[in-house]
């Protein structure tokens, strides 16, 4: 049994290989700037006539107050509740009657809006979002019973999920001083604080043109998503806005360990994560080696870990690797695995560790590299096939401060990677990083 | 050029003036007399297939419950000359992606493939639907990882309620065993069990097939035969048994320590081949399948924020159409959201949606059509479906059509004949107290 290549690799900005290295770009975008700062890409796919509208603002869970954790996440929430021009409840509503769909997402380096629907539609969509940037109105009523939601909302995700909550606690011990450390949909007991001011506030300080991406992808034309962009959007003034600080989190002096029990936790877990760099902090070599050596770790049922830990040692049930390079601070490279009833969760930290130490000493082989560099041209043809998620990685990496060829340009880099970058990327992680331990409560 | 999102995208043309490519998926018949359907694109270098076959866990032998789940884990873990590791070695070298997936009533693959690499792709599929070796360490193997599923599952309240529920409503038929399996199922299947789920599943009679991508049709006719047509015409296997659900219109409740607590309901619904299906879809989606357009949404969530996710739709299971929900509210006020919900089931059913709410789930439910089309695996799924529920290759085409010609006030009659707010039934996971509840609908 496979896991499909996971949707993080191409997200990270991994999504090609070779063919003509020099030329093969993946998704070809239009890039410009409005005279009012606000950025404009367009990936045109003539397929379908369908188009995907997304609004970025570089703005995240990290930039939010301190003691104001949740609150990114619950403006977003709250940019449905009405403009002026849009009643509270009625923009997913307008969407809807166009048979478009609509949705926000939150994380610590973005918040994004978007809608698919009939590209005939385009032009209503970005008003409709130009409109948001600038004129949201709350009601105290709608924000009340919204606030509710989302805590609702992080109920559902993290305090019902053992999983999430392990995952949670291992980042905050991992990131301590920094702003990574905060979960994205913050804290119940500082979501319960939060106010309509704060809300209005963190909305006039960060949602500007000129610190947002639009994004416009599908069955249109980039001198069609300019005019509309200045009709729209380009009559909003730009606005000053605070330089976004990350910092550099403490090292952590020696290993981590947090472990977490609960009621209904019925199967152990592990996980692990170190701090790395990112495509913000380091030269794309770096991001492009950390993937490569996911892959090679805990890449499916051939990966290295996959092979020692599943079918050798018979310890796990599975295992997987995964490196987050699109990131504004650091980046992170986490492993995880599911260990078989009676297994220590511990000795898997163990043989990992000693893993990554190995490849940190000898490297890896050539014929690994060269396997992980074709599975990386197949990924990019997949994502090429993909209308709406795949060609975010341009506006996600755009959103937390790195650039259009970190993802167009990343199959030159991977073909270039040899096995001792690779082997500078193990050593990396060859040194102290924090392990989650989640297992079921002893019979009493 | 054929441009397949285009083609079944054809819908639109009837709504507005837009460039599309009116051309749905040709059937294609091979000299062996194997038939699939097809949408062919040559934009990417790229294939992607869908199979479905008739049948899935509710097939499995009392006894053995998890049995079609636990195949579908192991026909990528070694075919004919190759074992385990070599299979998945030759998959990730091709970069070819395999994957089944077992439901209630049906079993489904796919397969995806760069075009230099169709015909072996298209052999290893073959040697994995007839040639699987179920070889002793993958078994093993296998077992752990689906029984420790089963441990995951029983984490989540949104699983334990549905399971609950379906257990209750479908007592002593297949449909009220959990199709991930049971723990003594899992550990009671042995190869020869997969082998005969093999023989006796993997039929002809019962497969269908979607392919779009970087493929003509006289390649695919002939790819056809070498891929399917050593599989079984045909096998006798005893049909599920149709079955009426038990809905008390009461609570069943799953206790367990969680802060939110979930309801999964359920009552009967159309079957796919009602003609009351696509009316019913329209009142559905106005009561709880409409996101922010739904009554349930409003109510719930929007007016009082009681809940993040609130919803239902119809399911079609074969041998018992449903209607299924569920909701997530914290443990001291789940009774409030199950009391909104029964009102507004009972609304919906005495006076129906209003000619405004008809409109605009109209219009959704048509221009909505071409979004979920979005890469051709889901374009190939697409194919599988229909074909599954006997619906011609030009469905989707005339979905607006359809719509359209349905007047309000069979709308309204279609949601008094199918909503039976006495009879919806819940299943409530959480740190419930009954004084929490409230009363049944009867």
């Amino acid at each position: 049994m496979r896991r499909r290549m996971s949707l993080c690799l191409l997200l990270s900005g991994a999504s090609l290989a070779l063919g003509d290295p020099a030329h093969a770009k993946v998704f070809d975008p239009t890039v410009f700037t409005l005279e009012n700062g606000l950025t404009v890409v367009v990936v045109e796919n003539h397929r379908a006539p369908i188009v995907s509208n997304m609004v970025w603002y570089k703005v995240g869970a990290a930039d939010e107050p301190p003691g104001k954790t949740g609150l990114a996440h619950l403006l977003e929430h709250l940019m449905f509740k009405g403009t002026p021009e849009i009643p509270a409840g009625q923009f997913s509503k307008l969407v809807a009657a166009k048979g478009g769909v609509d949705n926000a997402m939150t994380s610590r380096d973005f918040t994004a809006y978007y809608q698919r629907i009939a590209a005939e539609h385009l032009p209503m969509v970005m008003r409709m979002e130009a409109d948001r940037m600038a004129h949201l109105k709350l009601d105290e009523k709608d924000f009340q019973s919204e606030r509710e939601v989302v805590r609702e909302e992080r109920r559902m995700r993290v305090e019902n999920e053992p999983a999430a909550m392990l995952s949670e606690r291992l980042n905050m011990a991992l990131w301590m001083n920094h702003p990574y450390a905060r979960p994205v949909g913050g804290f119940d007991s500082e979501i319960r604080g939060l106010t309509r001011d704060d809300a209005l506030a963190f909305h006039k300080v960060w949602y500007a043109p000129n610190n947002a991406v639009l994004f416009v992808a599908g069955d249109v034309t980039p001198q069609q998503v300019k005019s509309l962009a200045e009709e729209t959007f380009g009559k909003i003034p730009r606005a000053e806005t605070p330089e976004r600080v990350r910092g550099e989190p403490e090292a952590p002096m020696a290993d981590i360990r947090i472990a977490f029990s609960a009621p209904n936790v019925r199967q152990a877990r592990w996980y692990r994560a170190n701090i790395t760099p990112s495509c913000a902090t380091a030269e794309p070599k770096v991001g492009a080696a950390l993937d490569m050596l996911a892959e090679i770790l805990g890449g499916g049922p051939t990966s290295r870990l996959y092979r020692q830990l599943v079918l050798e040692e018979k310890l796990a049930v599975d295992v997987g690797a995964g490196y987050s390079g699109t990131a504004l601070g650091p980046g992170s490279f986490t492993v995880g695995a599911t260990p078989l009833p009676g297994v220590d969760p511990a000795t898997l930290d163990t043989k990992v560790a000693a893993a990554i130490a190995a490849i940190a000493k000898d490297g890896v082989t050539a014929a690994e590299l060269s396997r992980v560099r074709e599975r990386m041209l197949a990924a990019r043809i997949y994502a090429r096939d993909d209308l709406f998620s795949a060609p975010q990685a341009l506006a996600e990496s755009l959103a937390v401060g790195c650039t259009i060829a970190d993802v167009e340009n990343f199959n030159d880099v991977v073909a270039a990677l040899t096995t001792a970058d690779v082997q500078a990327a193990a050593q990396r992680l060859d040194g102290p990083h924090a392990q989650g331990i989640l297992t079921p409560e002893a019979a009493p | 050029m054929i441009r397949p999102l285009q083609a079944l995208c054809a819908v639109l043309v009837l709504l507005a003036p837009l460039p599309a490519l009116a051309k749905p998926a040709t059937i294609v018949t091979s000299p062996g007399g194997i038939t699939a359907w097809l949408v062919e694109d040559h934009a990417n270098p790229m294939i992607a297939v869908s199979l479905l076959f008739a049948g899935g866990a509710a097939t499995d032998p009392d006894g053995k419950v998890g049995l079609a789940t636990f195949v579908s884990g192991m026909l990528d873990e070694g075919a004919g000359e190759m074992d385990s590791q070599a299979f998945q070695t030759r998959l990730d070298d091709l970069n070819v992606e395999i994957g089944f997936n077992a439901a209630r009533d049906t079993f489904s693959g796919s397969m995806t493939t760069l075009t230099a690499h169709r015909d072996e792709a298209f052999a290893l599929l073959n040697a994995a639907l007839t040639q699987p070796r179920f070889d002793a360490e993958p078994l093993e193997r296998m077992r752990s990882v689906f029984q420790t599923r089963l441990r995951q599952r029983a984490e989540r309240p949104n699983a334990r309620a549905a399971q609950a529920l379906f257990g209750e409503i479908f007592a002593g038929h297949p449909y009220g065993r959990p199709t991930d399996g049971t723990e003594a199922g899992l550990k009671a299947i042995t190869a020869a069990d997969l082998h005969d789920f093999v023989k006796t599943r993997f039929t002809r009679d019962r497969l269908m097939i979607g392919v779009v991508g970087d493929i003509s049709a006289a390649e695919l006719a002939a790819l056809l035969d070498k891929t399917f047509g050593n599989l079984p015409a045909t096998s006798k296997l005893p049909p599920v048994a149709k079955v009426k659900p038990k809905l008390s219109g009461g609570i069943v409740p799953v206790p367990m320590a969680v802060p939110q607590a979930s309801a999964v309901f359920a009552q009967e619904g159309p079957a796919r081949s009602d003609p009351d299906w696509q009316a019913f879809r329209v009142v559905m989606y106005v009561l709880a399948d409409g996101g922010f357009s739904s009554r349930l949404t409003e109510e719930v969530r929007e007016k009082r924020g009681l809940a993040y996710g609130v919803g239902a739709e119809a399911a079609p299971l074969a041998e018992s159409p449903l209607v299924i929900g569920s909701v997530g509210t914290q443990t001291a006020k789940i009774g409030e959201s199950l009391k909104i919900i029964r009102a507004e089931w009972a609304k919906m059913h005495d006076s129906g949606p209003t000619d405004d709410e008809i409109a605009k789930a109209k219009a959704f439910l048509s221009g909505s059509l071409p979004l979920n089309l979005n890469s051709s695996p889901a374009i190939a799924q697409t194919l599988t479906t229909l074909q599954h529920f006997h619906l011609p290759p030009d469905e989707l085409e005339h979905r607006a059509e359809v719509l359209a010609a349905i007047s309000p006030a069979t709308i309204r009659a279609v949601a008094k004949r199918w909503l039976t707010p006495d009879r919806l039934t819940f299943a409530v996971a959480g740190e419930i107290k009954k004084s929490d509840l409230p009363q049944t609908g009867k």
